[in-house]
């Protein structure tokens, strides 16, 4: 046994072994190198493109409606997020889920339990709408459920926070966001901002880690401040309520105008409706805003026209005497009636006092067509609205060429020819400006501002004075007076056009009227259409501007002017029972 | 061989900084995206707040809590007495 162990290390391996090991090796790198390459270079585009569809995603900016609000800064339309409970049908188990879980969601949702079962069963489906719009703290509780397959989607809605009360005003958005209606219409682009959007990279878990671009910003909506006084239209729009339930009207309308600035102060209607609902969106009538958009023959309320114009061209002066031949006048085939009578003889200023017809068709008769038009036209009948509200009425008042006698004669106290409550209130500011027609605005001004000049000061004074009379003993709007306040105004009641003749027992009641008359600060026009019952203004309109003028007073902190000291002072003395 | 073993060692303090940096980033960004969801929902709940306020502060529901529940009542004409400068305040 002489043989030398053979150690191990000693085998000799055959060469082959080693170099086929290090050429397939070799090949295997070179495989991987020319995948490497291919996928690098031949298949790049690809498959980055199939990355970056599984990473990548581009989020939308959403832009937040402005918000819009009064002029003391209280919202009137404010954007807030709601929930839209969504559904997966193919993710829920519909099995899986207790008919306790279910019975409480239809609870939660106010949703039938079969209508659930219907909706959560649509397995062609990806993804149902099971509720949209509802509040978060909602969605809170419902997802607290812990029903799988059930999701949520933020969404926004405009909420309205005066309801009834400013909805024909601020007008509505459709779902989309877009203004319909109103204020939010007319101010869409500045209300609606721009959405923006931002390329991102996300990782498995949903995260974002990566800002790859922003494309866009998204910029809000810009904030709108209203020259509306959010209490003061509450009050105007519920008087105009409480008319129309006491008289049984159509409708009412009010408008509240400041004198110095031109802001429309409140522009309140009735009917009206919920904008916070959408399924009280059907009922056009309750959705127009009356007071701007519909055009209607004032009436009487047009007669301070008529005598400004006579003034004006010195054809009268308030103390001189006209005869209204007993109150009837006969033009052609048509005969002008007064409703009262008394007096043969009126002068100027009681023709406005006690609203005579005759009166003012006389006056209007000593003018040529062409003067009584210009101040009408001047004062802004006829003429589009420079006001941003969408649809606002024209009026219609016909050029003095086509006039005939008997159309002077109608025209001069307000029928044949139409203008709409605003455009009305907006045509007393002459007299409460000293002669100038102001530009009103539903924004927020707060600085006076300048007036086209209409009439002269001397002619605007002594209307307005005339107009005084008619709240004093004797006239027409006796109950339009408010005490401690000198207050002018005019009474109009008129018939109902319709079909082309006047409508018999259909009338329109209204009133327009300023205060404090030593210092004018504020108009309140007023318009009852179609009340049953009593139909005069005095007893209709009269009542409702009152009430508005004396919270508009009172709003605007404005000091009495006409306390009648012997009043308070016998008051004072001797106080009433408590 | 000194110099190219700094450089590798150079290389390699480089390459893990690139990595830390990019995890740091991506950290970052994370972070100032759910800063700015926060952001978001602070604000819808603050515009929550205005619209709930806006509704309590309503001159409606002021009216109907001081008429049913306070039991107030508008003032007649009657029962407001007006003082005037002129009339001389505290004096009769």
């Amino acid at each position: 046994m002489t043989a030398k162990p053979q150690s191990v290390l000693n085998i000799r391996l055959p060469v082959w072994r080693a170099r086929l090991l290090v050429t397939l090796m070799f090949l295997g790198f070179m495989a991987l190198a020319a995948r490497a390459l291919y996928c690098q270079s031949v298949n790049k585009d690809f498959l980055q493109a199939e990355a970056e569809k599984r990473y990548s995603r581009t989020k939308s900016l959403i832009a937040t409606r402005g918000l819009i609000t009064d002029r003391n800064g209280e919202a009137l339309a404010i954007t807030t997020a709601v929930e839209t409970v969504t559904v997966n049908p193919r993710r829920i188990n519909f099995e899986g889920i207790s008919t306790e879980k279910l019975s409480q969601l239809s609870n939660l949702l106010n949703l039938d339990t079969d209508f659930l079962k219907k909706q959560l069963n649509k397995k062609n489906k990806g993804e149902v709408y099971l509720k949209r719009q509802i509040p978060p703290s909602l969605a809170k509780k419902v997802m607290l459920l812990e029903i799988p397959g059930l999701g949520l989607k933020t969404t926004y809605k405009r909420y309205y926070p005066n309801g009834e009360a400013t909805a024909q005003l601020v007008g509505i958005t459709n779902i989309d966001q877009q203004g319909q209606e109103g204020i939010e219409y007319s101010y869409q682009k500045t209300l609606a901002g721009k959405s923006g959007s931002r390329r991102i990279n996300k990782n498995k878990l949903n995260q974002v880690i990566e800002e790859v671009a922003t494309i866009s910003n998204a910029e809000n909506g810009a904030e709108l401040a209203l020259s509306i006084d959010r209490q003061l239209q509450y009050v105007a729009y519920s008087e105009a309520k409480n008319a129309v339930l006491e008289h049984e009207a159509k409708s009412a309308s009010v408008v509240v105008l400041d004198v110095i600035t031109g802001e429309i102060l409140t522009v309140a209607n009735w009917p009206s409706y919920n904008p916070n609902n959408r399924s009280t969106f059907k009922n056009q009538a309750a959705m127009r805003n009356r007071a701007v958009v519909h055009q209607f023959e004032p009436g009487s309320t047009l007669k301070p026209f008529t005598i400004a114009a006579a003034l004006e061209g010195k054809f009268v002066t308030p103390a001189k005497l006209i005869d209204i031949e007993g109150g009837q006048l006969r033009i052609g085939r048509r005969n002008i009636k007064d409703d009262h009578f008394e007096n043969n003889l009126l002068t100027v200023s009681d023709v406005v006092k006690t609203s005579s017809n005759v009166g003012t068709a006389k006056i209007s008769q000593m003018m040529e067509p062409t003067q009584l038009w210009e101040t009408l036209s001047k004062s802004g009948f006829g003429q589009l609205p420079t006001h941003q509200f969408p649809g606002g009425a024209r009026g219609v008042l016909r050029p003095p060429e086509s006039w005939r006698e008997i159309h002077r004669a109608t025209i001069s106290y307000g029928m044949g020819m139409s203008a709409s409550l605003l455009q009305l209130a907006r045509a007393y500011s002459i007299f409460a400006r000293g002669g100038t027609l102001v530009p009103v605005t539903f924004e927020r001004r707060s600085a006076p501002v300048e007036g086209r000049r209409v009439i002269s000061e001397h002619t605007a004074r002594a209307v307005l004075k005339m107009l005084e009379t008619v709240t004093h003993e004797g006239g027409t709007g006796v109950s339009a007076a408010i005490p401690g306040y000198r207050v002018a105004g005019k009474t109009g009641t008129a018939k109902v056009a319709a079909g082309g003749s006047y409508a018999r027992g259909k009338y329109r009641s209204s009133f327009v009227g300023i205060a404090p008359v030593s210092n004018p600060r504020i108009i309140v026009a007023v318009m009852v259409e179609e009340p049953s019952g009593s139909y005069y203004a005095s007893v209709v309109a009269a009542p409702v501007f009152r009430k508005v003028m004396e919270e508009a007073l009172k709003t605007l902190g404005i000091d009495p002017d006409g306390i009648d000291l012997d009043r308070e002072v016998k008051r004072y003395v001797a106080p009433g029972p408590v | 061989m000194k110099v190219s073993l700094l450089l590798f060692i150079i290389l390699i303090a480089s390459a893990i900084s690139l990595v830390t940096a990019r995890h740091e980033s991506r950290k970052l960004v994370n972070e100032l995206e759910n800063e700015r969801n926060i952001s978001t929902k602070i604000q819808e709940h603050k515009r929550k707040l205005v619209a709930e306020q806006s509704t309590l502060k309503s001159p409606e529901r002021i009216e109907r809590f001081a008429k049913k529940k306070l039991k107030m009542k508008q003032p007649n004409s009657e029962d407001i007495i007006l003082l005037s400068p002129s009339l001389g305040g505290g004096k009769r």
